[in-house]
């Protein structure tokens, strides 16, 4: 049933505390984006894998999930958007807060499980193929792409982030291999990632950001006949894959984002959009 | 009231139907998967039984659309019984889910009374301990609810799946019956060995900037917290009419609200939309269960009723 997952039981639910809550972005009408910190004493994330969170003192019943954007021993980062009251009250949390973390759920990006000698992951990606990887992040959805981009060597892929306005997020991807877009022309490409991408130049393209930005990115895959993985975003009240409320309807049938998911191979994806 | 030694553990057990509940904290239908999908998060093993998601005779696709919605101290829903069929459920579902310990309960639904004749004549072959019919599910066009609404129709499904299944039968009931004493009543002389309740609540939500429903189905089930003091009204009605075994639900989040439904006159618990955020629910209010009865020197949750005594 769920043949791109690799997830293991390796998760816990744990009262952790908030280490660091810094704005990386600000703007009146697009709100504010923060990267969070949190103590993590459980089971390490892998790249393309999320966290349900809540605060302890939260005013809302369900929590979030937010992807994974760093991972070092003790300590895992995420970037949070704000865009609507639950996520908030995430980017208006102090440090030194309590937080319920449940995680990390989900599955990874194929190859990395490859490469680990996992047999469960069919990925289609070859390794050994001279081409770079092409990883597309659209706004927040940068977020489990640059935590990707930190196991990979550094000429083996390009970084392309597309934002509204300013960019953000993006320190840690070398120069030489980032290209930016922004809708208002602010900073690089006057436009959107879709408007020039070129996904003939890559092995393989990882895309992460809104679902109409996917959807071009698959078409255009398609089009070159260059593998292209997503990840997906849907609203999810249990995040395990239990409550059957974040489905995504794919040519297999219907599958669980936050279990099955959050990244699917892109041809397999029925949007909505 | 009796008075139990200090230290000794409390005991929890209870007796559904002649079923043995080490516990009387049950994983509700539908927020619990088939009893895997919170292994890591919490001890599945310590539960006292678990509810599968709402199973049919066939596949079903569920609804389209939007299916979650989160409501001040709620949540809406409208999942539409997506499940595999219940051949597929025994064949790939039940064996792990067997194994996992606590007692198991399939909950069934169906369109039509010979839908769940037929799916309870194939649950009743298989090793499950229980069937939990679901007369009350507010998100399906034909059946479901609609069977729950009125005692003479409760009264003919349950008395088909009785005249099918030698199971101990829960049938779970809808909060949104004009007459819910009167549908507890039929479903009892119609052969239910227990009831549970309350399923969720029939519920509305626009969305204002495309000025339509919220959902495809226009409405949709509310749980949670929100709904807690109706459903413990609705058991405490419900206990008062009825002779056999009440399993209240309906909002519980904590030790503190699972006692307000056993003063009621519940037999045991469902712990549901409280799980979502904090998997740990259900293990913190069978340990916070134990506690109180050690505080309070009482020796089994029964004594807490307080049925015939206001």
């Amino acid at each position: 049933m769920s043949e791109t997952r690799g997830c293991t039981h390796d998760r816990a639910f744990l009262t952790c505390t908030i280490v660091a809550n810094a704005p990386l972005f600000s703007k009146p009408g697009e709100g504010l984006v923060t990267e969070m910190a949190v103590g993590w004493e459980g089971p390490s994330p892998q790249p393309g894998q999320f966290f349900m969170l809540r605060l302890v003192r939260s005013g809302f019943l369900l929590a979030r999930p937010i992807s994974v954007s760093g991972y070092t021993k003790g300590l895992v980062n995420f970037l949070i958007a704000e865009r609507g009251k639950g996520s908030r009250e995430l980017v208006q949390a102090r440090p030194g807060e309590p937080i319920e973390l449940a995680g990390p759920l989900g599955n990874t990006w194929p190859g990395l499980l490859a490469q680990k000698g996992n047999r469960e992951d069919r990925s289609s990606i070859n390794l050994d193929n001279q081409k770079p990887l092409a990883l597309l992040g659209g706004g927040i959805g940068i977020a489990p792409l640059i935590y990707l981009s930190n196991y990979l060597e550094p000429d083996t892929f390009h970084f392309y982030g597309g934002f509204r306005s300013s960019p953000y997020g993006l320190e840690s991807i070398p120069k030489e291999v980032l290209t930016i877009a922004t809708e208002d022309g602010s900073a690089g490409y006057h436009g959107r990632i879709p408007d020039f991408f070129n996904p003939e130049r890559y092995r393989a393209v990882y895309a992460c950001g809104p679902a109409p930005m996917l959807k071009r990115i698959t078409e255009l895959c398609s089009q070159a006949g260059v593998p292209c993985t997503i990840s997906l975003e849907e609203r999810m009240a249990c995040g395990v894959g239990a409550c059957l409320g974040c489905t995504v309807r794919t040519t297999r049938g219907n599958r669980r984002c936050c279990a099955d998911g959050p990244i699917f191979p892109a041809e397999e994806v029925l949007f909505d959009v | 009231m009796s008075e139990a030694p200090y230290n000794e553990k409390p005991d929890l057990s209870v007796q559904i139907a002649g079923i043995t509940f080490k516990n009387p904290v049950i994983a509700a239908s539908g927020t619990f998967g088939y009893g895997q999908e919170y292994a890591g998060l919490m001890d599945v093993s310590c539960l006292g039984g678990i509810c599968t998601k709402g199973l049919t005779l066939h596949p079903r696709e569920g609804n389209r659309g939007r299916r979650l919605h989160e409501t001040p101290s709620g949540l809406m829903n409208s999942i539409g019984l997506e499940n595999p069929g219940i051949p597929a459920f025994i064949e790939s579902e039940l064996p792990a889910m067997l194994d996992l310990g606590p007692v198991i309960i399939a909950n069934l639904s169906g369109s039509t009374i010979e839908e769940y004749q037929e799916g309870a004549r194939l649950l009743s072959a298989t090793k499950i301990d229980m069937i939990e019919l679901n007369i009350s599910c507010p998100n399906i066009k034909a059946g479901g609810m609609a069977f729950g609404l009125c005692p003479a129709d409760a009264a003919s499904v349950v008395q088909a799946v009785r005249r099918v299944s030698d199971k101990p039968l829960i049938v779970k009931l809808s909060p949104n019956a004009p007459d819910l004493v009167g549908v507890a009543l039929a479903c009892v002389d119609a052969g239910a060995d227990a009831l549970s309740l309350v399923n969720t609540f029939k519920a509305l939500a626009f969305d204002i900037r495309r000025r339509k429903p919220l959902f495809d189905h226009v409405t949709a089930g509310l749980s949670g917290p929100a709904i807690k003091p109706l459903a413990l009204r609705m058991v405490w009605d419900v206990c008062a009419a009825v002779q056999v075994p009440v399993i209240g639900m309906g909002g519980i989040a904590s030790t503190e609200d699972a006692l307000e439904f056993f003063m009621a006159g519940a037999s045991a618990i469902q712990v549901g939309t409280a799980t979502f955020p904090r998997p740990s629910t259900m293990i913190e209010i069978i340990e916070g269960l134990e506690t109180y009865l050690r505080a309070e020197r009482i020796s089994h949750l029964s004594e807490l009723s307080l049925q015939g005594r206001i």
